[in-house]
């Protein structure tokens, strides 16, 4: 079991549930007022972005790995920037 | 032994070529996946947006301590499904089904506490055509808790597929229908679908539970 287990994973796991940790304390007893949801939403960010990096190992996949799961985050950015620009701007 | 070996099939030239394939072919599909959650998302940030009383008034009906234990349930098996990957291409048979097990067995954990939790949310009224009358007024929060029901229902059924995948998986390991560390891009493969289905649930979290919270 020794040889398995990786402090660098240990370390990504912490981090993980440490964000986890910051979101749900910050919104059970922060008041952030207006920037609330962006640190929500941010928080929940840094949580995908660690997984995505070290857990689904983007950080040792190759670049056209690399672009296909851009990809898929690019067109999600269009929908939410496009979609989402028309309800907040009027 | 042929479980030692690094399998090659036609028409790949080696290795790193077949595994590139491989990988490739299972972000196209998360990439869909991402796209089906996408839509929801964006319903439930544009619910949020319209009706933002409404969408408060029914987050607070939500159980944000059920939901944390939930998401540290779902982190600690990707943790689980890491180290089955990393005891596959080592070639560590028994270990790489005890944590595949144990990655099904959290992955059951959360099944059950969103069941106990659509359970008491029954008890409130919150669930759409059955049980009490719904207990909010105000325009959006009916609207609201029925993309609640959409998203994580759907978000249920991805990780009851996980579940059914990985123990399916840790037999076939545990009997050498797929050996290690010959084969252990399947383990990959179905740890990268799990590491996925735990995103969505990183960010299906704040935004049903934690966004706009009264307290």
């Amino acid at each position: 079991m020794a040889k398995v287990i990786r402090t660098g994973d240990l370390i990504v796991f912490a981090v993980l549930i440490g964000l986890l940790a910051l979101n749900m304390a910050q919104a059970r007893w922060l008041d952030l007022g207006v920037v609330s949801r962006v640190v929500t939403i941010a928080l929940a960010a840094g949580q995908a972005l660690v997984l995505l990096w070290y857990f689904l190992e983007l950080r040792s996949a190759t670049l056209l790995i690399r672009l296909v799961a851009a990809a898929g985050f690019f067109w999600l950015a269009v929908l939410f920037g496009l979609g989402l620009n028309d309800w907040l701007t009027r | 032994m042929a479980e030692t070996q690094l399998v090659l099939h036609e028409p790949f030239r080696d290795r790193a070529q077949q595994r590139e394939a491989d990988a490739l072919g299972m972000w196209v599909f998360l990439g869909t996946e991402a796209m089906m959650f996408g839509g929801l998302f964006f319903a439930l940030i544009v619910i949020r947006v319209i009706h933002p009383q409404g969408a408060q008034e029914a987050t607070d009906k939500l159980d944000m301590w059920l939901g944390g234990l939930n998401s540290a349930l779902l982190l600690t098996s990707s943790l689980t499904t890491t180290l089955a990957v990393t005891a596959a291409r080592k070639g560590a048979r028994s270990i790489t089904t005890g944590c595949l097990l144990a990655s099904a067995a959290l992955g059951m954990a959360f099944l059950c506490v969103k069941g106990y939790e659509y359970y008491v949310d029954y008890g409130k009224g919150l669930m759409p055509g059955v049980g009490k009358p719904f207990p909010i007024e105000t325009t959006g929060a009916e609207l609201f808790i029925n993309g609640y029901f959409v998203s994580t229902g759907l978000h249920a059924i991805h990780l009851f597929i996980g579940v059914c995948l990985v123990v399916g998986l840790a037999g076939a390991v545990w009997l050498r229908r797929v050996p290690v560390p010959g084969r252990s891009i399947v383990v990959e493969m179905a740890g990268r679908y799990w590491h996925f289905v735990d995103m969505i649930w990183i960010f299906l979290y704040p935004v049903l539970y934690l966004m706009d919270r009264g307290g």
